[in-house]
This record gives structure tokens, sequence and C-alpha cells, in this order.
């Protein structure tokens, strides 16, 4: 058997078609929405089939078979247009109904009257085959026959179908874009050359205008290419688009990430509202700042209920305001959390397209400023309760921010403030500041300078303004800080009149002030020292006493205790001590130091008051001569009050003398005359004498005027010399007499003669006092004892009729006496002696009878014990 | 005292004075005038040993402790002494 070409490329053709459509009809079979596959798989069975019915005519034999196949082929020809015309309507989207219904229409009708004459509607009777040669050598069958009476009706159809065709070919080709021309030509353009082409070469074999086989068929396979180039196109476009859109969703994804992330970093919470669906996608964290919880669907109205409800309108006002007319929307507002906390919430958010394009959405971010907001309230109420003026400036320099003092000490209310310049408060504020620098770079800044402010009313605020720069919401900002210093300029004049008024007073004391430091230069001196050194105040302040005093021995000494005060930090008194002055003249000072102690305990200073008593030394020296004078004038009264019983005294040793003397003379005078005898006369007569000797010494020193001077005494020694003086007159009177001395007394310090002279008073008075009482109760004792302050006390206690007057002290009064014939002068003159003893002399009546009189002496400072 | 009584019988002088020296001075002139003399530093130590019918009589003190001079006469007459007394 013979190869048949034709057999070959037929059948070879119609599996090319069936397997691409087969290929179709797996598409559709996954995805079935594609319908144009299903369609063009239709079309490519179609095409299949016609092809081998086509072969079937080819290698035909007998008419009639001829006839009954090309009835038969009429079914796929019918399939093919029908699934063509829904293929062109679906895939291209274009072609009228009504054409495509006539399309198919008409060919329905055809098929229809085609199996309805015989053998088919192309042919009314086949009268023969007739053989051809074609190609290669190979014979095909051509039919020979009567043309149908229908056949005209299967050309309508077949133009029809054209004209819907070249509709939807132009109409695609209008659309213009590249992928729609080039849709029009290829599956167009194929659908026009083929149907024309077939149904030309139909009509003219029928027609037996040209005599050739049916092999134009063939040219479908042109339609089946185009139609599968199209769409492997697509089914490519659209595998690289599920590419890309996978792609792109992993990325999105991978964005929403970062997103999450980023914005719960940096609190930032993004948002995005449809608002025609009205649904709203938010991230994490701004679900979190809402409190809207991690799932669930949120719509404007709850995102509304998570507001505080005193925001919800000013918020639904500002983002409806913001759809209507695009411009972006900023709000701060409230967030009523679910556990009751509310937090502040920045947001800003503008209209944008959304992700598919062409729907708008509003898109934003929201931060929770709620610690920012915290922050910059506590910094206004610091601000606020701040003591000082705060005034903020901004860029321009004008003020934005003044607080409660500023309002307070300049009298104008905050809003007047705010927008102006500094000038109207502080005229001169920023006179220092070069107004092109910026902000910052003036070295006056950060130093606090003394300005005049100016009020509201006019009159003038001292104050004291600092000046600094700081980084502020909108840039470099100018602190400007205001302090009243109305009260302090107050103060300190006070101060400054108080301190002229303190000069005043240091340079109108008498005495001498002074201050040195450890070098022996005057930190402080006053009027009084100036004179004495003959220059000024101002002249002598940082110099020295060497600078001005020209006796070296002075000048050491006050040098010497200076340092003794301050190494010691203790005060001293200088009882006196002499200054030359600038006359050369000696001036007598009691001076008191004080160490100045700094804060670490150590004397820097020595603080110097000195009293000039020179003069008060003339005085003290006259009244020492005049009390002794006195003293002496009222011991010679006294002594010749007691002149009759010192002449007993002097008169018993006296008469023993006479009375021995006599004696002797008698025994020298007998025969053998006992010299022994006279030997112990002699001795006595000797002895006598010297008593006499010593009662006329004490007399004589008692009598004696003129130089005093101060010893260490006995006291009990001095006691007893008294009671020698006074032992006659108080037997005369009666008295016994007896001591209370205590034993190992210290010495005193003191003038004898005086001393004596007060026990001698306070004991004649004391036997005057005992005159009324009996004899035998006469008694006289004296005491010494040393009591605890360094003083020898002496007490005379008598058992007479005691102090009358109230006041026992009274007694001590110059002219007072209860003796008829007594000045009254004595215990005054006692109360002088003992107080320049720097002793104490004080009486006090016995609790039984009489009185009791006591004086101190000090301890002599050698013999303390 | 001893004075006293080996020169019993005879008359006395009796001297009385607190102050020894002038006393011892006194009897060693009466002694030398060959008279009996007795000495007492007290009235009252003379009153203690006061025998009337001894003859002789008083040298007196006036100042004395105790009792003076006058007061001792004062006594010795109450007591009808007719002793002589110089003071």
């Amino acid at each position: 058997m013979q190869i048949s070409f034709i057999a070959i490329a037929w059948s070879a053709f119609a599996g090319i078609s069936l397997s691409m459509g087969l290929v179709s009809l797996n598409i559709w079979a996954k995805r079935i929405r594609l319908w144009s596959h299903l369609a063009f798989f239709f079309i490519s069975l179609s095409i299949a089939l016609i092809l081998i019915a086509e072969l079937l005519l080819l290698q035909a034999k007998e008419p009639a078979t001829y006839g009954q196949i090309l009835r038969w082929s009429h079914i796929p020809i019918f399939i093919f247009i029908a699934s063509s015309v829904i293929f062109l309507r679906i895939y291209l989207k274009a072609g009228r109904l009504w054409l495509a219904c006539a399309a198919i229409g008409t060919r329905l009708i055809a098929l229809i009257v085609n199996f309805g004459v015989e053998p088919n509607i192309n042919y009314s009777a086949i009268n023969r085959l007739r053989t051809m040669e074609v190609w290669g050598g190979e014979v095909v069958a051509v039919a020979e026959g009567v043309a149908g009476r229908w056949q005209s009706l299967a050309s309508f159809s077949s133009i029809v179908l054209l004209l819907f065709v070249l509709e939807v070919t132009v109409t695609c080709w209008r659309r213009g874009g590249y992928i729609e021309r080039r849709r029009a030509l290829t599956i167009g353009g194929s659908f026009i050359v083929v149907v024309f082409a077939v149904a030309t070469n139909a009509a003219l074999v029928h027609w037996g205008v040209i005599s050739q086989p049916f092999y134009l068929f063939g040219t479908f396979i042109l339609v089946v290419l185009a139609i599968g180039n199209e769409l492997s196109n697509d089914v490519l476009r659209t595998a690289r688009l599920a590419g890309e859109l996978q792609q792109s969703q992993f990325e999105l994804r991978d964005s929403e990430r970062r997103l999450d992330l980023a914005s719960a970093a940096a609190a930032v919470g993004a948002w995005e509202w449809d608002f025609n669906r009205d649904t709203i996608w938010a991230s994490d964290q701004a679900r979190f700042m809402y409190g809207l919880g991690r799932k669930g669907p949120i719509n404007f109205q709850r995102f509304l209920a998570a507001l505080h409800a005193e925001d919800r309108d000013s918020v639904r006002a500002s983002v409806m305001q913001s759809i209507e007319d695009g411009q972006r929307f900023q709000h701060k507002h409230r967030v009523q959390l679910p556990d009751q906390r509310v937090s502040w919430v920045t947001t800003i958010g503008r209209v944008e397209a959304g992700a598919d394009g062409g729907r708008r959405v509003l898109r934003g971010i929201s931060v929770d400023i709620s610690a920012h907001k915290l922050a910059s309230e506590r910094f206004r109420e610091v601000v606020e309760a701040a003591p000082t003026g705060i005034v903020i400036l901004g860029g321009d320099r004008k003020i934005v921010l003044v607080n409660s003092q500023i309002e307070k000490d300049f009298g104008y209310k905050r809003k007047e403030l705010i927008g102006k310049s500094i000038e109207l408060l502080i005229p001169q504020c920023l006179q220092s500041i070069n107004e092109s620098d910026p902000p910052g770079m003036s070295d006056r800044m950060g130093v606090p300078q003394e300005v005049l402010g100016r009020h509201k009313s006019g009159w003038d605020v001292p104050a004291e303004i600092g000046l600094n720069s700081i980084q502020g919401a909108h840039g470099a900002e100018m602190l400007v800080t205001i302090s009243n210093i109305t009260e302090r300029k107050r103060r300190d004049d006070t101060l400054q009149q108080e301190r002229s008024f303190l000069r005043q007073i240091i340079d109108i004391t008498p005495g001498l002030l002074f201050a040195k430091d450890r070098t022996g230069r005057f930190t402080l001196v006053n009027e009084a020292v100036a004179r004495i050194y003959g220059t000024t105040i101002d002249n002598l302040i940082g110099k020295t006493d060497a600078d001005f005093n020209s006796n070296r021995e002075e000048v050491e000494a006050f040098r010497r205790t200076d340092r003794e005060v301050m190494d010691t930090l203790q005060k001293k008194l200088i009882m006196e001590e002499p200054i030359t002055d600038a006359l050369g003249q000696i001036h007598w000072l009691q001076t008191v130091k004080l160490p100045v102690v700094n804060r670490e305990g150590y004397a820097d200073q020595l603080l110097g008051v000195s009293t000039d008593i020179s003069e008060r030394k003339k005085a003290d020296l006259d009244l020492a001569q005049q009390r002794n004078e006195l003293a002496h004038l009222s011991r010679v009264m006294m002594l010749s009050e007691l002149s009759g019983s010192l002449a007993h005294e002097l008169n018993q040793p006296l008469a023993a003398i006479l009375t021995n003397a006599q004696a002797a003379l008698r025994f020298l005078g007998s025969e053998n005359p006992n010299l022994d005898e006279i030997r112990d006369i002699l001795r006595d007569i000797v002895s006598d004498d010297r008593r006499a000797g010593e009662v006329i010494q004490g007399l004589r020193l008692l009598l004696k005027k003129g130089e005093v001077q101060r010893d260490a005494l006995d006291p009990n020694a001095l006691v007893e010399s008294v009671l020698k003086l006074l032992r006659s007159d108080m037997l005369n009177a009666g008295v016994a007499y007896s001591t209370e001395c205590a034993q190992d007394l210290p010495r005193i310090s003191g003038i004898g003669v005086q001393l004596q002279q007060v026990l001698l008073n306070l004991m004649v008075n004391s036997c005057d006092a005992m005159t009324a009482i009996p004899r035998p109760e006469r008694k006289l004792v004296v005491s010494t004892e040393l009591s605890a302050e360094e003083y020898v006390t002496f007490c005379v206690r008598d058992r007479g009729h005691g102090i009358s007057t109230k006041l026992p002290d009274q007694v001590f009064e110059p002219f007072f006496t209860t003796k008829t014939q007594g000045l009254g002068l004595g215990l005054a003159v006692c109360r002088k002696l003992i107080e320049a003893h720097d002793g104490r002399i004080w009486a006090s009546n016995n609790k039984e009878c009489g009185a009791s009189f006591y004086f101190t002496v000090p301890v002599n400072a050698g013999d303390a014990k | 005292m001893k004075g006293a009584e080996t020169l019993q019988a005879l008359p006395v002088v009796t001297i009385i004075d607190d102050d020894v020296s002038f006393s011892k001075a006194l009897v060693r002139l009466l002694t030398a005038a060959d008279f009996s003399v007795a000495t007492h530093c007290s009235a009252q130590d003379f009153l203690a040993q006061y025998d009337p019918d001894i003859p002789g009589c008083l040298l007196l003190d006036l100042a004395m402790p105790g009792l003076n001079g006058l007061e001792l006469q004062d006594v010795l007459t109450a007591r009808s002494s007719c002793l002589p007394i110089i003071f």
C-alpha cells in the first residue's frame, strides 16, 4: 500500500488540533471560570472532526458514501461555527448579540435542512466521483453532481458569520492597546481569512465554477494556531501574574510585619479605613493603642466607641472633613482604655488610593502621646509653680509662653503677651544679644544681668534676667528667666542703711574697735583707733600696729596677745596695757580680744575692743589715796578711843620693869646678894621691855601713814595680833573672847594694817554691843575658815543686841551709827577697805542673840591650795 | 601658894594679878622687904583659898578676867572681911 501524504497530513492536523483542544479542556476543568478555554476545546474538536471528514471525502470511492460523509460533516461544522461565535464573544468581549445569534441560527437552520434533503444540503444529486491527481502523484476524489437548492442558505450563513467576525475584529481593533489590536489581527484576521476562503471556495466548487476537492478546511488549522497562541500567551501571563501576585503577597506580608514591628517599636500604630465598605484595618500597635483587641473586625463605630466620650464628636467631624476635602487631618484625642485608664493619642491621616487602585481609603498613623502629654503637663505645672518669672521666646523672638509669676510681676494677662516682643516687659532684654546671632551663640547667654523691667502700669520693676537657649518643639527657642528683685533691692538698701548705721555706731564709740588678720593687718577699725594713731580709717586698713606705733615693746605685746587669742580660740581680757599715741603720749587701755572663728573652726581674724582707761586709772589712784587717808583717820580715831586700854597695856610691862628694878636694888643692898635672883630679875626686865616695845610698835604701825602694799599674810596671826591689842580693853569691858581658827589656812593677799583695822573695828563694835548684858554672858568669838572660792572668811560673833535694821548691810552705809559719840564712819571705811581687797563684807543676826560680821579676803595667788 | 603655907601666923601680903610678870616682880620686891607674900592669878582663885584668920593686906589689880578688883572688894565686904586692900 502506498503511503498517502494527504492522509498523514490531515491526520496530523486533526491530532494537533485535538491535542490543543484537550490542553484547553484541561485548563478549563481546573479553572472553571475560563469559558473561553472550553469554547476553544469545542473549536479544536470540531476542526479535528471536520479534517477527518474531509480526509474521508478525499478518499471516497462511491458517490453515495461521499454524500453521506458530506452530510454528517455538517455537524462538526455547526459545532465549529457555534463555538467560534461563543469564543469570540467571551474572549474578545465584542460582537453584537443579534449577529451572533443570526450566525448560529442560520447555520442551525442549514444543519436541519441538510438532514432534510438527499443526499445533503450541498448537492441535490451526486452523479459520479471523479479522480484527480494532486501533489506527489496522489489521487483524490472529487464529486460531480447537481448543486443543492438550499446551498445558498449555507452560503448565507457563512456570510453572516463573516459579518460577525468582521464586526468583532473592528470593535477589538478600535479599542486600541497593543494586546487588543494583536488579538484582533491574529484571531479576527485568521477567522476572516479562513471563513472567507472556505465559503468562497465551497460556493465556487458547488456552482461548478471551479473544480477541486474540499481540502481548504485544512486552513482551519490557522484559526486553531492563532487562538492557541493567544490562549497560551494568556496562560503564560496568568502564570507570571500568579507568581508576581504570590511574590507581592509575600512582600506585603513582610512589609506588614515590618510595619508592625517598626510601629510597635516607635509606639506608632498604623491604620486604614475603607470608608466605602466601613472596614478598618489596624496594626497590632494601633489595636493595642485603642484597646481594640488583637482580633476581630473593626468599623468606624467601634473605633469611635474606643475614644473618650468627650472627644468622639470632634474626631468624627475632623475625619469627615478630611474625607470631604481630601486634606490631611491631625487630631489629638483621648482614648478610654478598657482598664479605665485614659491615654492621649495623636492621629494623622489623609485620603489615599486603596491597595487595588480604584477605591479610596483613609490611611494614617496614631501615636500614644500620654507620656509626652504628661511630661508637658508636668513641665507646665513646674513652670507655673516656679517662683521666678519664666518666658519662652520662639525662633522669631516672640513670646510663646509665660508663667503666672510674670503676670503677677508685670500686671499683664497671659493672652496680652503671647506673640508680643519681650521688649514689652524688659525693654533692654535683647540689646546685649546681637540679633543676627543664632540663638545660643551670644556670650551674654546664661549670665544673669540686672535690668529694669516695665510694669503694665508704667513703673519700673527691678529684675534679674537670665537668657538660655533651649531646643523647643519648633527649633531653637530662648528661655528667659525674670526674677523680680524689688524685694531684694529693698533688702539691700535696708542692709546698706543698717550697715552705715552700724558704721556710725562703731565710729562714735569712744572705745577702740578693731579687727586684725593673722598677719596683724587691720581689717576693721573705728574712728577712735584712727584718732590714737593720728591717721584715717582708710589709711589704717591693711596696715599693722608697727606702721603707726613707735614703741616696739607695745607692738610686740599686742602681737603676742593677738596670736594667743587666735591660737587658743579663747577670748582674753587684758586689764591694762599701755599704748603710745601719735603725739608720744601713753594711754592706758583695757582690752578684750575675741577670736573670729570661721567655718573650719579656725580663727583667721580677731576682734578687739579697747577702752581708754587712762582717766579712770588716774581717778582710781586718787581714790585709793583718799581711802587710805580715810582709813588712817579712822584708825587714829579708833586708837584714841582705845587709848585708855592701850595705856594699861603699856603700863603693865613698864610697872613690872620698875618693880623688878626696885627689887634688884634691894637685893644688891643686902649683905649677901643673891646674884642668881638678880640675874632672873634682869632677864624679866628685858622681856617686859620687849613686850612694851611690841605694843608701841603695833601702835606705830596702825598710826603710820603713807605707802601701803599688799603682802602674803597668815590670817590667824592677823587675828592674834588684833586680840593682843584689844586684850585689856575687853578685860575692862568684861568680855570673854575666844577664837575658832581653822588650821593650815593658806596665806591671804592683803594690806596687813588695813585688815587689822577692820578686825579691830568689828571687835570693838561687838564689845560695845554687849555692854547692856550681864558680864558672864559677854562673849566674843573670832573665827577663820577657807571658803570654796579661794577666799578666807573671817567672822566676829557676839551675843549683843544684834542689828536692829531690816537690812543688816545698811550698817555699812556711811554715817550709820547706834553710838551716841560715833561718827558712823567705821563700818563704811571697813567696807571700802575690804572691797579694795576684792573681798566682800556683810553682817547678819544670830539665831539666838547677837550679830555676826563676816568678811572675805582672797587667798594669795601663790599660796592657793 | 607654897609661900602662904610657910609663913603661918605672920601677916601676909596677898597679890592678886593676872599679869604673871608684874606679880612676880612684886613678890621679889616685897620678899626683899621681908614680907610674907602670897600670889593669886585671879579673884576666884583667891576666894577659893581665902582664910579670914590670916592677917595681912591685899594688893589688887583692877582689870582682870572673871571678877575684877572692885567686884572682889564687894565680895569681901559682903563677907565682912576687914582685909585692907591696895589697888
